[in-house]
């Protein structure tokens, strides 16, 4: 067994410092390879996962951006048509109420002016009969010439104008 | 030129009594390698890996998740993944640079005769053997955390039936023909492989060679990757609690929810 | 035949008889890896470190010639 062991070369020295040289590797790599790639690995894992997860939202947030922004947009229009359905309701009642007071306005000149009409008509011809007496008592006495008595002759006028009318 | 084939690492010099071999010179130069390796590695990790950083990143999470793969995912993955990758990375390392060209040439003087200054570094049985030895100083400290003392012991001696005793003096002999076989398996590969490629060279020095060159590649990957995954092995089946402790832990929870349903 | 010449002999039956058993393991388990990754592709990447566990398990046997025979050579 010893001849065995000389001629594997085995030195109780040596394989203690192998021994010892191959912890301190285990140990050593585990302290700094393994470790750190590991620990590495993990960010970025994490990290990974946090910009998929951030891009995710802000997916998220831009549609709902977007959603929202075609509701606003759909109020807006909405209420512009309103408004657009509110002034011309209001403007044909105001319309309505222009038209009507104009109208209003109109019947009343109208009847002024009717009725200045008529007055002046009424005057003209209250002022044609006192001409027409005049004329016709002028004519009566140049054609008759000789005068009645005043009396009889204003009585005479007067059936006549009475007949007249 | 005969054929000089010596079982043993040469000796290459002594620093005062102490024996440096051309296997021990060239693990040391390994070992320098690695440990300088890690400590670069270390302070050079960004969180954008270069070319370098990428394939030391794929190299150790490859191996992490095959470790997972075999003896199951969380603290014991983690605890056991740092020996049996630095095996794994540095077996392959040590099997890979003998095929550094040219090397082989070179020789020195060591004051009784010319000895090469390179030896493939695993056809060393005694660095092999250390390697062992931790896998199975490593197995055994975890059978009797998992199973406890009395239990450990009992496995080997049972005096309870011949049948029993014998069973327990097969494990036993189990045990010693595992280190011997895991150390011979990596040391005798290597160590053939040596061999061969000094026979091939004495006998035809061109072209022939070659297809063994390629065979002793397959065999240094092969042999590394084995000798780790058997340690692996080894180590989860260690883990694995054993039957007569279950059946105990069974018989316990059982009396504890009788006493619970009398409760 | 001196016990020198009886020596180199019995080493080299040793391993020589001692590695026709895992030769041939080795190679049926290898064929049936084969087969199987054959009929199941997808399967390989599992199959093949298996494969190779289970022959260094194989080799086990030429390995313990080998240490026999080293032992009769240097023991």
């Amino acid at each position: 067994m010893n001849s065995l062991i000389d001629a594997l070369g085995l030195d109780l020295r040596i394989l203690i410092a192998q021994f010892v040289n191959f912890a301190i590797l285990v140990f050593v790599l585990w302290k700094f390879a393994y470790k750190p790639v590991f620990k590495i690995l993990e960010e970025r894992r994490e990290k990974i996962k946090k910009g998929i997860e951030d891009s995710e939202k802000s997916e998220k947030r831009l549609e709902e951006a977007e959603s929202e922004k075609n509701e606003i947009i759909a109020e807006a229009r909405r209420q512009a048509n309103e408004l657009i359905e509110e002034a011309k309701g209001k403007a044909d009642i105001r319309y309505q109420e222009i038209v009507n007071k104009a109208k209003g306005d109109l019947q009343v000149v109208i009847e002024d002016e009717k009725e200045k009409i008529a007055s002046y008509r009424k005057q003209a011809f209250n002022e044609v009969k006192k001409d027409a007496a005049i004329l016709i008592t002028s004519a009566l006495e140049k054609i008759l010439d000789e005068k009645i008595d005043e009396k009889k002759d204003k009585e005479i006028i007067e059936n006549i104008i009475k007949d007249l009318n | 030129m005969g054929l000089n084939i010596s079982l043993a690492p040469e000796v290459l010099f002594y620093i005062g009594t102490f024996p440096v071999s051309n296997t021990f010179f060239w693990f040391i130069i390994v070992w320098l390698i690695f440990i300088i390796g890690a400590l670069f590695l270390k302070n050079n990790l960004k969180m954008v890996p270069g070319k370098m950083q990428n394939l030391t990143e794929m190299a150790i999470s490859g191996a992490y998740d095959f470790t997972e793969s075999i003896i199951g995912k969380g603290k014991r993955a983690e605890r056991v993944f740092p020996l049996v990758a630095t095996m794994f990375f540095f077996i392959l390392i040590c099997n890979l640079i003998p095929y550094i060209p040219g090397q082989a040439a070179i020789t020195i003087y060591n004051g009784q005769g010319m000895v090469p200054l390179f030896r493939s570094i695993m056809a060393d049985y005694g660095l092999v053997f250390v390697m062992t030895i931790t896998t199975v100083i490593t197995v055994q400290i975890i059978t009797i955390a998992v199973s406890g003392p009395f239990l450990y012991f009992k496995k080997f001696i049972n005096l309870k039936s011949p049948l029993k005793f014998f069973l327990g003096v097969m494990d036993l002999i189990g045990e010693v023909a595992k280190i011997v076989s895991l150390s011979f398996r990596l040391f005798g590969n290597i160590f053939a492989g040596e061999v061969l490629t000094a026979v091939m060279l004495f006998l035809m020095p061109f072209i022939v060679p070659l297809p063994f060159a390629f065979l002793g590649l397959l065999t240094a990957t092969v042999q590394a990757f084995v000798f780790s995954v058997l340690t692996l092995v080894f180590i989860s089946m260690a883990t694995e609690i054993p039957e007569e402790k279950l059946k105990k832990k069974e018989k316990k929870m059982k009396t504890n929810q009788e006493i619970g349903q009398e409760v | 035949m001196d016990i020198e010449s009886a020596k180199y002999i019995a080493a080299g039956l040793a391993v020589g008889l001692g590695a026709i058993g895992p030769g041939i393991g080795e190679g049926i388990a290898a064929s049936k890896a084969l087969e199987s990754i054959g009929r199941n592709p997808e399967a390989s990447g599992k199959i093949t470190p298996l494969m190779f566990v289970s022959m260094a398990i194989t080799e086990s046997t030429a390995i313990y010639a080998l240490v026999i025979a080293l032992i009769i050579l240097f023991a």
